[in-house]
C-alpha cells in the first residue's frame, strides 16, 4: 500500500469509543540557528469526546507548538497521536492536508478569514475543500448552529465589513461547518472587547453543548479558560498541572 | 467554488488586475501590429502591382522582388517587347525612392491610363506641365496637399495637378521624362509592363520571354500574379527573424509584468495562503488558484490587445495612410494569445510554487 492510500485508510479508520484526542510523549525540537529548542518535551494527553478543554499557559509554554501539532499543521519529534481514531504517526503533507480538511477545524485569534471572499463563501470554500464540489446549501443542523452564531443576517458581508465578533462568529461557523472531530481555538477572544469575548465564549460553549463539539482551546486568559470544562496548565513544554 | 476565488481575487485589487491585463495587451498589440503592419505593407503592394493591369513585368537584373535600384534598363526595349507576339500595350517606369517607404514613379501617363484602365481623379487633372505631380487620396491626406498646392520631392518643387484614387503601381507620380532627366537616368527604365491580347496566354508568353530570347537573359520576368505572390514575408530578408524578435520580447514583457504582478500578490497574500492550508487546501490547490488567476489576466490581455490592435490600425489610417498599412490579422489572435499564456504562466511559475511551498504556520503568523 502507498503512504497516500495509508493516509486515506488512516484517516477512514474512526472509532467512536475512547478518547477523541489522544497523544503519548509528544516531543517537538525546533532548530533555530545552531540552538536546539525544545518546544514540547513530552506531552500526555486524553481529550474524551465532546469535552471543551482550555489549555493555558504563558508565552513559550508550548501551546500553539501543541495546537499546530493537533491541527496536523506540523508533526511532532516523536510521540505518538490519535485524533478521532486517526493515527497522525508518520502522516504524510498530503495526509496532513486531507486531516485539516475533514478532522480539525482552526478559529484563530486574528480570524483570518479570506478577504476577498463574503462570509457566506468563506464558510463554503472549507465545505468544498473537505467534499471536492461546491455545496448545494447548508445543512439543518448548521443552518440551526448559523443560528447559535447570530450570524444568518451577515452571511452575504464581506469580512471588512463586518465587526470582529461577528468576523470570529463566521470563522468559528467555518471550523465546525465540516463537522470535525476538534475543534481548535487559538485565543479566540484575543482581539476581541470584554462584551464580544463573552458572546463567543458564551457561543463556543452553547456549540460545544447543542451539538457535542469538541474544543481545544488555547488562551493566555483565566475567566476564558472559565468556560470550559477542564483545564489544562503548560510551562516549559510540559502539562504541569490537571483537575 | 475556486473560480469565485480566482474572481474575486482579481477583483479585490482592480488597478492592479487591471494595469496587467492592460500591459499584456500591449504586448499582444504589439505583435498584432507589427504583423499587420507586415502583412498590410507588402497586401498594398501587391495590390498596386496588379492594379497596373499588366500581364507581365520585366525587371532589370539586378532588382530583388521588393526594391528596385536606378533605372538600367534601355528604354529601346520598349520598342523590342512591342515587336513580341502576343503583347498588345507596353509601358516603363522610373522608379525613384524618397524616403522608405515612400517611392517616386516617373510614367507616361497616356500609356499608364490605356494599360490600366484609367487613373480616376478625386479633385484636378492628368499632367499639363513638366513639375506637375500626381497624388493618390492617402498621400494627399497624409501630407495635407490639394490641387495647386506645391510639395518639395528629390530636391525640387512640384505642383500637386491631380490626386488619384490608390491603388495603381504608386502614390505619387511625375512625368517620365522629368523624373529620367532629373535622376541622371535619360533614356533608362526601371520596370517595363507588357499587356497581351489574350490573358490566357500569359505563362506562354512569359516563358517565351525567358527561355526564347537570349538577349533578355539574367531580366527578371514575372507573370504580375507571379511577382504578387512573391511579395510575402517569407521574401522578405530578415522580416521573419525580425517578427521571431518582437515575439520573444512580447514573451519577456509577459513574463515580467506577471512575475511582478504576481509575486507582489503572494507576498501580499501570505496570510490568506496560511488561512487556505490550515483549512485544507493542498500545495496544488494553491499552484491551481494562482495559474487560473494569470490564465484569466492572460486571456483578457489578449482581448484587450486584440482590440487595441484596431486602435492602432485606425490610428495608422488617419495619422499616417500612404506610409504604413495595417492589416488585421485574425489568424494571428490564437498564436498572440498563446504567447500571452506562455509568457504569463512562466512568470507565475515561481511566485506560485513560493505559495505552494508556503509553510502554513509561518504564513499564519505574518503580518
Amino acid at each position: 500500500m502507498t503512504r497516500s492510500n495509508a493516509d486515506k485508510a488512516s484517516l477512514s479508520a474512526s472509532t467512536a469509543a475512547g478518547p477523541i484526542i489522544q497523544a503519548r510523549g509528544l516531543t517537538k525540537t525546533y532548530r533555530a540557528g545552531e540552538i536546539d529548542v525544545h518546544a514540547l518535551r513530552g506531552v500526555d494527553l486524553d481529550v474524551p469526546r465532546g469535552q471543551f478543554l482550555a489549555v493555558v499557559g504563558p508565552s513559550g509554554s508550548g501551546k500553539s507548538t501543541l495546537f499546530h501539532i493537533l491541527g496536523g499543521l506540523s508533526a511532532p519529534t516523536a510521540g505518538t497521536i490519535h485524533i478521532d481514531g486517526h493515527d497522525l504517526r508518520g502522516l504524510t503533507d498530503a495526509g496532513r492536508t486531507e486531516l485539516r480538511r475533514k478532522s480539525v477545524g482552526f478559529v484563530f485569534q486574528k480570524y483570518n478569514l479570506l478577504p476577498t471572499l463574503s462570509a457566506r463563501d468563506n464558510i463554503e470554500i472549507a465545505k468544498s475543500l473537505a467534499n471536492g464540489t461546491r455545496p448545494a446549501g447548508f445543512e439543518p443542523w448548521f443552518e440551526e448552529a448559523i443560528e447559535i452564531l447570530g450570524i444568518s443576517k451577515r452571511l452575504d458581508h464581506k469580512p471588512r465589513a463586518l465587526s470582529g465578533g461577528e468576523q470570529q462568529r463566521v470563522a468559528i461557523a467555518r471550523a465546525i461547518v465540516n463537522h470535525p472531530a476538534i475543534l481548535l481555538a487559538d485565543e479566540p477572544t484575543g482581539n476581541l472587547d470584554t462584551q464580544n469575548s463573552e458572546i463567543v465564549l458564551g457561543l463556543l460553549r452553547r456549540l460545544n453543548e447543542k451539538i457535542g463539539q469538541t474544543i481545544l482551546m488555547i488562551t493566555h486568559n483565566p475567566e476564558a479558560a472559565a468556560v470550559a470544562d477542564r483545564t489544562l496548565h503548560m510551562r516549559d513544554g510540559r502539562i504541569v498541572e490537571t483537575p | 467554488m475556486i473560480n469565485k476565488l480566482v474572481v474575486e481575487n482579481l477583483k479585490h485589487r482592480p488597478v492592479r488586475t487591471l494595469l496587467s491585463m492592460l500591459a499584456i495587451g500591449i504586448e499582444v498589440t504589439m505583435v498584432l501590429t507589427l504583423v499587420g503592419l507586415s502583412y498590410g505593407m507588402l497586401e498594398e503592394s501587391a495590390r498596386r502591382t496588379r492594379g497596373v493591369g499588366a500581364d507581365i513585368i520585366v525587371r532589370p537584373p539586378s532588382s530583388s522582388v521588393l526594391s528596385l535600384s536606378g533605372a538600367p534598363m534601355p528604354e529601346g526595349l520598349r520598342k523590342f517587347f512591342e515587336t513580341v507576339p502576343g503583347v498588345s500595350q507596353v509601358t516603363g517606369t522610373v522608379v525613384q525612392p524618397i524616403v522608405i517607404p515612400e517611392s517616386i514613379t516617373g510614367l507616361n501617363l497616356d500609356e499608364f491610363n490605356r494599360m490600366s484602365g484609367g487613373v480616376r481623379y478625386i479633385a484636378g487633372g492628368p499632367f499639363r506641365k513638366s513639375d506637375d505631380v500626381l497624388i493618390d487620396e492617402y498621400y494627399a491626406r497624409q501630407r495635407k496637399l490639394k490641387v495647386g498646392d506645391k510639395v518639395n520631392l528629390l530636391n525640387r518643387d512640384w505642383t500637386v495637378c491631380g490626386i488619384v484614387e490608390p491603388g495603381k503601381l504608386s502614390r505619387i507620380f511625375v512625368p517620365l521624362d522629368t523624373l529620367q532627366e532629373l535622376t541622371g537616368n535619360r533614356g533608362k527604365l526601371s520596370q517595363i509592363y507588357l499587356k497581351l491580347a489574350d490573358a490566357a496566354k500569359v505563362d506562354e508568353v512569359a516563358n517565351h520571354l525567358r527561355n526564347g530570347i537570349p538577349e533578355l537573359k539574367g531580366y527578371q520576368i514575372y507573370t504580375t500574379e507571379e511577382l504578387a505572390s512573391l511579395i510575402s514575408i517569407d521574401n522578405v530578408p530578415g522580416l521573419k527573424a525580425f517578427i521571431s524578435v518582437i515575439v520573444g520580447l512580447a514573451v519577456v514583457i509577459g513574463f515580467l509584468v506577471v512575475f511582478l504582478a504576481m509575486y507582489t500578490a503572494v507576498l501580499e497574500r501570505t496570510r490568506e495562503i496560511g488561512t487556505l492550508k490550515a483549512i485544507g487546501a493542498s500545495p496544488g490547490y494553491v499552484l491551481n488558484v494562482l495559474l487560473r488567476e494569470t490564465a484569466v489576466l492572460a486571456i483578457a490581455g489578449s482581448l484587450i490587445g486584440i482590440g487595441l490592435s484596431f486602435v492602432t490600425r485606425w490610428l495608422i489610417e488617419t495619422l499616417v495612410p500612404a506610409s504604413l498599412q495595417q492589416k488585421v490579422v485574425p489568424e494571428w489572435w490564437p498564436l498572440t494569445t498563446l504567447i500571452a499564456v506562455v509568457g504569463a504562466g512562466l512568470g507565475t511559475l515561481y511566485p506560485a510554487w513560493k505559495a505552494a511551498k508556503q509553510d502554513a504556520i509561518e504564513a499564519l503568523a505574518y503580518d
